[in-house]
């Protein structure tokens, strides 16, 4: 639904390529344009293809006064920029937001970086977790008597990559309906702080009543969320209505004393070894199966090669090849389903500066000037 | 008019718990007219509280997710000051009406004609049986969307699943990536990042929706599946196995790359985050941490010795951690140029000087939650964070305008009013 409208992504790293790449899985062209040496995101593979399928690759010096003079005739076509530039970046290669608008009334430029582009912490370098830690609820994740415990990898920069992507999206359909160009800056750690859950309704809870979360704070309860069983690990959870239902399919004497879901610690010994015992001799579906079909949310903990196979994904047609250079990969098709049409395979992700003659040529660089860009190896 | 770019975009939201509502809140955010439409027969637990009457004793010493009621008070209407709902509700309209009567369901239809988005969430069945089915709402409005947000969407085996959040992500893969570094999934505890992202998925797909309306004339059914939106979230996982077979371990705080690991600080359960990437951040961190000669010592003079000893790394870092505070080692570190971050617990994240910088935090007064400040919407437009239009919106707080917008008379409105649909107050038999 985005056919015709060109996005060029300026960006490294994870979370804008991402964004970028949600642009191009529903239609837009976007060009990605990167220094000679690729985007550093290149030196792994799967994260490269992961965050750039579909895309197309223009290789640029932005060094180079004649490359960055070419960029300029690529942007005048353009109708979004994403870019990820630090504050010095963006003064050594003229890609501040203002400078990229000045006289592209309808363009939209997102940057994605991951502290924004102001304040006190806007020159930090971040990784993943550090974003994770600062801006997330690290704090209150995992054992009183360890450290905090971390997410899965990719959540988070996936997270802020997604949270970009819906901001770049509805920008577009305001333009698209007669608005002017904008400028959103989009902090990967504001993108953090404002995740529903855990952190920013715990934000909230603090604001109201002044208590921060803590690891430990939250007593669980029987049965615990993780039970090993006799080929993995399930899932349930039986709190509330479902202690009922979930007594009933166990037929444990064990529980009958218990009318609702008790706290873990105060369920004796015996009773967890009962439980335990009637895990260890089912597997992770038997066990899901028979608790949904008593209306007990419980589910197994998949392995990637668990989801691969999974019959409910399968029906569903969710995974989609793709390919890793020579290679045939596998990667979680659309995020959300349209009723429409589905390929059974994702495009590639390009090699790099794949595309720089021929997006050139398209936006109106003319040959001289491309053979000038290519002899001097401003170009790949 | 907002001048934002969802600028008369109506939604109407029926969201509950958290996707749903978070989801239409950020096409708010966006600039949308959004309304939510809610049942003051019908009390939905961990919408607009656990319960909708409890007691101030029985959420004095409850967990703040569980009650975080302002001053641990309830208060007379506990519905307007529950944190979770408020969180999610700056920007809206709310209007009630009970759609399990036919008088209700015909009040709602005329809203929906006036409407270009839905938004649901609830469990499977709930839809079908108030008769809020796609086909019914096209009846009202042809080309309106409707976004179906769901654990397991809504086809396929497992459609009717029970599930929460961290059933989505149990299923999805999440628990077993990301385990302590040694230990199983019975060390973990709840992070849920399925229902922010199934928020995003459901801002996504409404927008998606109309850009498709825009060119098509036509609404779409958006079916978001919290498993496969999640799954999304760690795709490159699933990619690097499915093209190398190679099973996918959880790393804990470490990297699957560099060096990486969450180190104790100065005082009580204070802990820092220090990724190193290459050595030229090995060496920055020697120096900051006084020990220059470890950057040509053999054990760790390359990225891949650094991590074949990495429990040794760890103890020098640690070392060096332990005599600093939290943001001091974050600081002396970022100043070397690395990767470092002090773990933030929910005082100090309210309290961030670059997040007060960026006016992040914004303050909204509520008639029955008061003043405070609130994570505001996570982007800048043209250098500024959007004021809030309207605060956290109270139940049924624009019934009277909102009903006279559908036309319904003064008198149709008293015999609504005397029927149960309209209120500002929860049935009185719902504790």
């Amino acid at each position: 639904m985005l056919e015709g409208l060109r996005v060029v992504d300026l960006s490294t790293g994870i979370p804008a390529g991402f964004a970028a790449r949600l642009l191009a899985d529903n239609g837009a062209d976007v060009i990605k344009v990167e220094s000679p040496s690729g985007d550093v995101l290149r030196q792994d593979i799967y994260d490269f293809v992961y965050c750039n399928m579909g895309k197309r690759s223009v290789a640029l010096d932005l060094e180079d006064g004649d490359a960055r003079a070419a960029l300029d005739v690529v942007l005048d076509r353009a109708d979004v920029v994403i870019e990820s530039c630090d504050a010095v970046g963006r003064e050594r290669y003229g890609l501040d937001p203002d400078r990229l608008r000045a006289g592209r009334e309808t363009l939209i430029v997102i940057s994605v970086t991951p502290f924004g582009g102001s304040g006190p912490y806007r020159d930090w370098r971040a990784s993943e977790h550090v974003l994770y830690g600062m801006g997330h609820e690290m704090y209150a994740t995992g054992q009183p008597d360890l450290p905090p415990g971390p997410l899965a990898p990719y959540v988070s920069w996936l997270t802020i990559g997604f949270s970009a992507a819906v901001v770049t999206l509805a920008a577009m359909y305001g333009v698209a309906n007669g608005q002017g160009g904008s400028h959103y800056d989009i902090s990967g750690f504001e993108a953090m702080a404002a995740s529903i859950d855990r952190r920013a309704h715990a934000l909230v809870a603090y604001a109201y009543c002044g208590d921060p979360l803590t690891r430990g704070g939250t007593p669980e309860m029987f049965p615990p969320h993780a039970n090993p069983c006799a080929d993995g690990w399930v899932s349930v959870a039986a709190g509330g209505l479902w202690w009922e239902p979930f007594c009933r399919v166990v037929g444990l004497p064990e529980l009958a004393e218990f009318r609702t879901a008790p706290a873990v610690g105060t369920v004796p010994e015996d009773v967890h070894a009962a439980w335990r015992n009637w895990c260890s001799t089912r597997t992770k579906r038997e066990i899901s199966d028979l608790f949904q079909s008593a209306g007990v949310p419980s589910e197994p903990m998949n392995t990637m090669a668990d989801l691969l196979r999974d019959d409910h994904l399968r029906s569903r047609s969710f995974f989609k090849g793709v390919d890793v250079d020579d290679s045939a990969g596998m990667v979680p098709g659309p995020i959300v389903r349209l009723g429409g049409p589905e390929p059974d395979a994702w495009p590639a992700a390009p090699r790099l500066g794949e595309h720089t003659i021929e997006v050139l040529r398209e936006a109106g660089v003319d040959e001289q000037w491309i053979a000038r860009l290519t002899a001097q190896e401003a170009t790949a | 008019m907002t001048g934002l770019p969802l600028d008369g975009v109506r939604v109407i939201d029926l969201g509950v718990v958290l996707a749903g509502p978070y989801g239409a809140m950020m096409l708010a955010d966006l600039g949308a007219d959004v309304i939510r439409v809610e049942n003051p027969q019908i009390f939905v637990p961990m919408t607009r509280g656990a319960r909708a009457r409890p007691s101030k004793e029985s959420v004095a010493n409850v967990p703040s997710i569980s009650g975080g009621y302002p001053g641990r008070d309830p208060g007379a209407r506990p519905w307007n000051r529950y944190p979770w709902f408020n969180l999610t509700a700056r920007n809206k309209r709310s209007m009630t009406v009970d759609l399990r009567r036919s008088e209700g369901l015909e009040v709602f239809g005329r809203l929906v004609a006036t409407a270009d988005i839905v938004i649901e969430n609830s469990a499977p069945g709930v839809m079908e049986r108030l008769g809020v089915t796609w086909e019914w709402l096209r009846e009202q409005k042809p080309d309106i969307s409707l976004v179906r947000v769901s654990a397991f969407g809504q086809t396929g085996p497992f459609r009717d699943h029970k599930a929460l959040g961290i059933q989505v992500e149990a299923f999805g893969g999440d628990d077993l990536v990301r385990t302590y570094g040694g230990r199983g999934p019975d060390a973990n505890t709840w992070a849920v990042p399925a229902d922010h992202g199934g928020a995003l998925a459901a801002a996504y797909g409404a927008i998606l929706a109309i850009h498709h309306r825009r060119r098509t004339g036509e609404g779409l059914l958006v079916d978001a599946s919290l498993v496969e939106m999640f799954v999304n979230l760690i795709g490159p996982l699933v990619l690097r196995h499915a093209t190398t077979g190679e099973a996918i371990e959880s790393a804990g705080n470490r990297s699957r790359k560099w060096v990486q690991g969450c180190y104790p600080c100065k005082g009580e359960d204070r802990w820092v985050v220090v990724t190193l990437s290459d050595d030229h951040d090995w060496a920055a961190l020697c120096r900051v941490i006084g020990r220059p000669e470890l950057v040509r010592d053999v054990r760790f003079n390359t990225l891949l010795k650094r991590r074949a000893h990495h429990d040794e790394v760890d103890d020098i870092i640690a070392a060096w951690t332990r005599e600093h505070g939290h943001r001091e080692a974050a600081e002396l570190l970022q100043q070397a140029g690395v990767a470092a971050g002090p773990v933030l617990d929910d005082a100090e994240a309210f309290a961030d000087p670059h997040l007060r910088a960026r006016g992040f935090f914004v303050e909204m007064t509520q008639a029955d939650a008061g003043t405070h400040d609130y994570p505001g919407p996570f982007w800048l437009r043209n250098g500024e964070r959007p004021e809030p239009r309207r605060p956290p919106v109270r139940l049924g707080e624009h019934n009277a305008e909102l009903y006279a917008e559908l036309g319904v008379t003064p008198e149709e409105y008293a015999r609504l009013e005397a029927g149960g649909h309209i209120s500002e107050e929860f049935a009185p038999h719902i504790r």
